[in-house]
């Protein structure tokens, strides 16, 4: 991407106005870009907690950083760069212990379930689909932190091979490698639970 | 057509996103048919992709947590605090970095300190050359006159001599 392409970029230019002191444009930016960032931080910490307090962080350091703030990259990139390192540092700082008592906590009155108003599944369907959701958040916290990232961008961000590759400072190719291997582990792990031709 | 001649997507590091993107819906339609019609003939590829298609619908399932409704407010909060703050409280985030700071600064102040001392070194040794010039200078001609003395005595000498026997 140029830096004329990405000047064209809408958020970016709702963060330069953020920059020219447009507190309204700020506003805008939060809104939309709040709930796919608290998304992706709980899903690389699964911790709501924690993740909310790093969203906070990452909404904070953009806040901060828009005096120096020059768009050349994709805003949703930028954004996403500061949400990985906050999610990335927390995973190896070790804090993942000091939540764990959390983490357990979010596995009961946290876990959203969906609602089926119209076919109530019975107590030993929900029990089948929180365990296989489980078995999925499980597998996916054994995700080496990289291919996790990677993962959760490709699939719940729609992002394409070159933004995660901006966003992890690495090439696309190194992030193509790295989502074949969590999508053949994710494959391999979970094909006792999908009942799918796995391997 | 870049995929006219279709391969083994399996067999094919560069095709093997494929497999990946089919699930997700993002390849464009005439990529999709010809994935399709391999699909058709491999079983290999057809047990990846319908394996990748589990895959991507279990995480289908796996919903965010709701978020807490004080989160905004929360952020305004901090964003509002941090916008009244003074200029130098920003430099309160260089704290980690405090330690390497006053290192470099202690190196700075000790090559200060270094160089002044090396110049006054130099200084006071400037006029401690001078002397010792002069000194050189001095015992040179020292020299030169005891050298003259013994030539001069060594004139007068005979003479003195000649008076004595006399």
């Amino acid at each position: 991407m140029t830096i004329s392409t990405a000047v064209l970029d809408l958020d970016a230019e709702l963060m330069l106005r953020v920059k020219s002191g447009d507190g309204e444009s700020f506003r805008i930016l939060l809104e939309k870009h709040r709930n796919p960032v608290i998304h992706f931080v709980y899903r690389m910490v699964q911790d709501r907690a924690v993740a909310e307090e790093l969203a906070q962080e990452v909404f904070l350091r953009v806040y901060k950083s828009r005096a120096t703030y020059e768009p050349t990259a994709k805003f949703t990139t930028w954004l996403f760069r500061i949400a990985t390192h906050l999610a990335l540092n927390w995973l190896r700082d070790g804090r993942r212990e000091r939540g764990a008592q959390r983490l357990d906590d979010d596995r009961g009155g946290l876990l959203p379930v969906r609602e089926y108003p119209d076919h109530r599944p019975s107590v030993e369907q929900r029990m089948l689909r929180d365990a296989h959701l489980q078995q999925v958040r499980d597998t996916i916290a054994l995700l080496p932190e990289k291919q996790r990232a990677a993962v959760l961008m490709h699939k719940y961000e729609e992002m394409g091979y070159a933004q995660i590759a901006q966003v992890l400072g690495c090439s696309e190719s190194a992030v193509k490698s790295l989502l074949f291997r969590a999508y053949e582990t994710l494959r391999a792990r979970l094909a006792f639970m999908l009942g799918g031709g796995a391997g | 057509m870049r995929y006219r001649s279709f391969q083994c997507p399996s067999e094919t590091a560069k095709l093997r996103e494929l497999l990946l993107d089919y699930p997700a819906g993002r390849l464009e339609p005439a990529v999709r048919a010809h994935l399709e019609k391999h699909l058709a003939v491999c079983p290999a590829c057809r047990d990846t992709v319908e394996a990748q298609t589990a895959v991507w619908n279990a995480l289908d399932a796996w919903e965010p947590a709701p978020l807490s409704p004080d989160f905004n407010r929360r952020l305004w909060h901090e964003i509002d605090r941090v916008a009244a703050e003074p200029w130098y409280k920003g430099l309160v985030e260089w704290r980690p970095l405090l330690p390497a700071m006053f290192v470099a600064l202690l190196v700075v102040a000790a090559g200060l300190m270094f160089t002044r001392s090396h110049d006054v070194l130099i200084q006071s040794a400037a006029p401690g050359e001078g002397v010792t010039t002069t000194e050189v200078d001095q015992a040179v001609s020292t020299l030169d006159d005891l050298q003259l003395l013994q030539q001069l005595d060594s004139v007068v000498r005979p003479e003195s001599d000649a008076a004595n026997e006399i």
